[in-house]
């Protein structure tokens, strides 16, 4: 046998590494580093007569060796500390450095006591003095060092897993010792505190978090585990929510702590629950202003009817004050429409200066006693072309925000006035109406005032930081800019700049004013299940000349349809009708008599009929309430249209 | 190069070892009164066959190594003993050791002890006369393998 030749024939194929880790799994390949032919002879024939399977290759030097190591995987290596190119503990130390992985089972000359427990001590798994083992204790020692030395590989390759989940966790994670003395906490749980990790280690738990969860801490004590939440400050003043897990006694006499910022998902739950709420009350508001806007247009029906028909001065007066009254709550019922966001949204000109005086009182409603509205209006103030709906929100939001910065009280001023501007990255130059509220409130410092029109961005517990975004989106669709100028203690103000439109007074009814009658000759069909309404408009459309055909349901309307000989000029709708609903309705009247003209009249807000199905490009909507002249009018332009 | 079983592959691993252990239980009796005369206080023949196991040629090969290696490891002492090189000595003597340990020739591996501690400390003034009892011990040691080789070979 030739000792000097490996045994293991250089060239052969490298071992695919999944195949190579398998191998580990069992011993097979051993390295002996042995310069005495005598003792390396002894060692492979101790090795072939008890080491069943066992590879063994055989090297003199410890060049050789590291270079053996490096290109094959060897499970365990005999290692003999004197070789021509090293000696003594230097022998150790260059293998084990080159494959800090590999099982060292040293073979000595020596009985070094002190060698010995340093190599070992180091990393070798066992130090055997030559001619004081057999073939049995040698195999004996190579299985236990192998085993040995996988038990540690699976240990560090656990704690290496361990500690990388430790890392990357994205919650935090404390471990305490005695005294409540954090022992380790990861980067999720330092970024968590707004603190370095060096400044959590080491130091006790409670002097960097909140007294609650100290309460909670002791808790958890008593229980062996419990979970809370709680608010983090941070370092940076910012405010985070935490959901706190303990474990007690993961290991002995440590406790684990799994730190969740939920922030952002509260943040969101606040959110939904909003905007069920917001649904709620949407929903709520759509079926009270239905009934409502009907019982309105009865009395605003009635109220016209008499004033046609009456000649006594005093008493068309007093009328005319009902139609004002009837008016102003139609308003306010459009108002609730917008806060439950019911109604399809559509810009028109608007005069800013009317849109404020008529949310005013909402306004005062909102701010409470404790803070003074004033409001200043520019003279010959411009025209906006905007949705007046969302307007109204954007005050609305405006305003809530500058209540809820002054909680002592103080003055919100809402002032409007034109204003030219020179060109800005936002806006090209012109002319501008320019909307202005100021409160005199906390005011913000300029971090916050960089984020304030963020979505979900909010400084307070309750809010879901949606509402100076929704000015901010609103405005920006309406072609303008909104600016902030705001100092700690020194007060807030949000500057809405809208184009202004070149334009005569915008359109608007002057409720109160005795109405003209639009007259007509035309058969209208007029369908409502509202009896009082469909005799008040009715009786109108007689005044003005129409023949008009009732039914207070669409089945009634269907068979007048149907058995009326003459031409019906325009149907008259109502939507939502027991038997057969305006949209059944119209579609009827678009397949037996084409020519006629359709208007659907409703309570519910303009996309409630939508999703009844009404195409509006065919029929023309008016929304209860309406003067009788408007409706008369709208159905002279409709019939002149056909 | 080694690999698989000595043991017959038509046995269970159970009935392998049964087998290699009376098998060794013989030979290690019949060893003991072959032997027993090459035994002396500086080597321990039975002690020796138990570490090869009870292999004839593995036996064999050790000693037409070190027989080979022997003359050249003593004459590297000797040369280090006479120039007086302490690390050399030491060296030497420490190699030289390992293999007559191996050989359970506990007197000669003393004695190549006393000279690797004399390099050690570079303390060499009984030197001379400690490589003339290793030469002797050697002497003896490669007799008594020779016999011990005759003696083990089959009859």
């Amino acid at each position: 046998m030739d000792l000097n030749t490996e045994m293991d024939p250089a060239g052969s194929p490298a071992i695919p590494e999944p195949l190579a880790r398998a191998r580990e799994a069992s011993l097979r390949n051993v390295l002996l580093i042995e310069d005495s032919r005598v003792d390396a002879r002894l060692v492979i024939g101790m090795l072939s007569s008890q080491g069943e399977g066992l590879q063994c290759t055989h090297v003199e030097k410890l060049a050789d060796a590291i270079e053996t190591l490096q290109t094959k995987h060897q499970d365990v290596v005999l290692l003999d500390l004197n070789l021509p190119d090293s000696s003594g503990y230097d022998t150790f130390f260059n293998i084990f450095r080159a494959v800090p992985k590999a099982a060292v089972l040293v073979l000595s000359s020596s009985e070094d006591e002190e060698l010995a427990v340093r190599t070992v001590r180091e990393g070798a798994q066992d130090y055997l003095v030559k001619g004081s083992f057999d073939a049995r204790l040698l195999l004996r020692s190579i299985r236990y060092a192998f085993e040995r030395r996988r038990a540690e590989e699976a240990v560090r390759q656990s704690d290496a897993t361990v500690r990388a989940v430790f890392e990357s966790s994205l919650d935090g994670i404390l471990i305490s010792g005695e005294n409540d003395i954090c022992e380790e906490a990861n980067s999720a749980a330092a970024i968590l505190f707004g603190l370095s990790r060096a400044r959590l280690i080491g130091r006790n738990i409670h002097s960097f978090t909140p007294p609650d969860f100290e309460e909670a801490w002791k808790r958890f004590r008593e229980s062996g585990s419990d979970h809370s939440q709680f608010w983090v400050q941070r370092g940076d003043g910012s405010r985070r929510l935490v959901e706190c897990f303990f474990s007690a006694q993961v290991l002995p006499g440590r406790n684990l702590c799994i730190l969740r910022d939920i922030t952002e998902q509260e943040s969101l739950e606040e959110q939904l629950r909003q905007s069920q709420k917001m649904e709620a009350v949407g929903r709520l508001a759509g079926g009270v202003a239905h009934d409502f806007n009907n019982i309105l247009g009865i009395i605003s029906g009635y109220a016209e009817l008499i004033q046609i028909n009456c000649k006594d001065e005093s008493v068309v007066s007093r009328t005319g004050k009902i139609l004002i009254a009837t008016e102003k709550a139609s308003s306010l019922t459009r108002q609730l429409l917008a806060f439950g966001r019911k109604q399809l949204m559509s810009p028109r000109l608007l005069d800013l200066s009317t849109v404020l005086t008529g949310i005013s009182s909402m306004l005062q409603c909102l701010l409470g006693a404790e803070i003074q509205l004033v409001v200043h209006v520019g003279e010959s103030l411009g025209h906006v072309r905007a949705d007046q709906s969302q307007l109204e929100q954007v005050l609305l939001n405006l305003a809530t925000n500058a209540r809820d910065a002054m909680p002592e009280g103080g003055v919100l001023t809402i002032r409007v006035e034109n204003c030219a501007m020179e060109a800005i990255p936002e806006l090209p130059a012109g002319e501008y109406v320019r909307l202005s509220v100021t409160d005199t409130g906390m005011g913000m410092d300029a971090e916050i005032q960089s984020r304030i029109f963020e979505p979900f961005f909010t400084t307070k517990k309750d809010h879901s930081g949606l509402g100076l975004a929704t000015v901010y989106g609103t405005v920006k669709q309406s072609g303008g800019y909104v600016t902030l100028n705001s100092a700690p203690s020194q007060g807030t103000t949000f500057n809405v700049y809208l184009p202004m439109v070149a334009v005569t007074k915008p359109d608007s009814a002057t409720p109160g004013a005795v109405a003209t009658p639009v007259s007509g000759q035309e058969t209208i069909l007029l369908v409502d299940d509202e009896d009082a309404l469909r005799e008040a408009a009715s009786e109108y459309l007689e005044s003005c000349g129409y023949k008009v055909l009732k039914a207070s349901n669409g089945k009634d309307a269907i068979d007048i349809l149907e058995a009326y000989q003459g031409r019906i000029d325009a149907v008259i709708s109502d939507v939502v009708m027991p038997k057969v609903n305006g949209r059944a309705l119209m579609d009827h009247v678009r397949r037996v008599r084409p020519d006629s003209a359709m208007l659907v009249i409703s309570g519910y807000a303009d996309d409630a009929v939508v999703r009844n199905g009404i195409f509006l490009e065919t029929a023309s909507f008016m929304q209860k309430p309406f003067t009788l002249q408007a409706l008369s009018s709208k159905i002279r332009e409709l019939i002149a249209r056909k | 190069m080694m690999s698989g079983s000595l043991s017959p592959f038509w046995l269970s691993p159970r009935a392998q070892l049964t087998l290699e252990r009376e098998v060794n239980v013989l030979t290690a009796q019949q060893i003991n009164s072959k032997f027993e005369s090459l035994k002396s206080t500086g080597f321990n023949p039975i002690s020796l066959w138990e570490r090869v196991g009870g292999d004839i040629e593995l036996l064999g090969d050790l000693v037409e190594i070190f027989a080979e290696e022997c003359p050249g490891m003593m004459a590297r002492i000797e040369q280090a003993v006479a120039s007086g090189n302490a690390a050399e000595l030491q060296k030497t003597s420490h190699k030289f050791k390992g293999s007559v340990l191996q050989f359970s020739a506990s007197d000669a591996a003393a004695i190549a002890a006393d000279l690797e501690e004399m390099g050690r400390t570079n303390s060499m003034g009984n030197a001379s006369h400690a490589f003339a009892r290793l030469k002797e011990q050697v002497i003896s040691l490669n007799a008594a393998l020779g016999l011990m080789m005759s003696q083990a070979k089959p009859e």
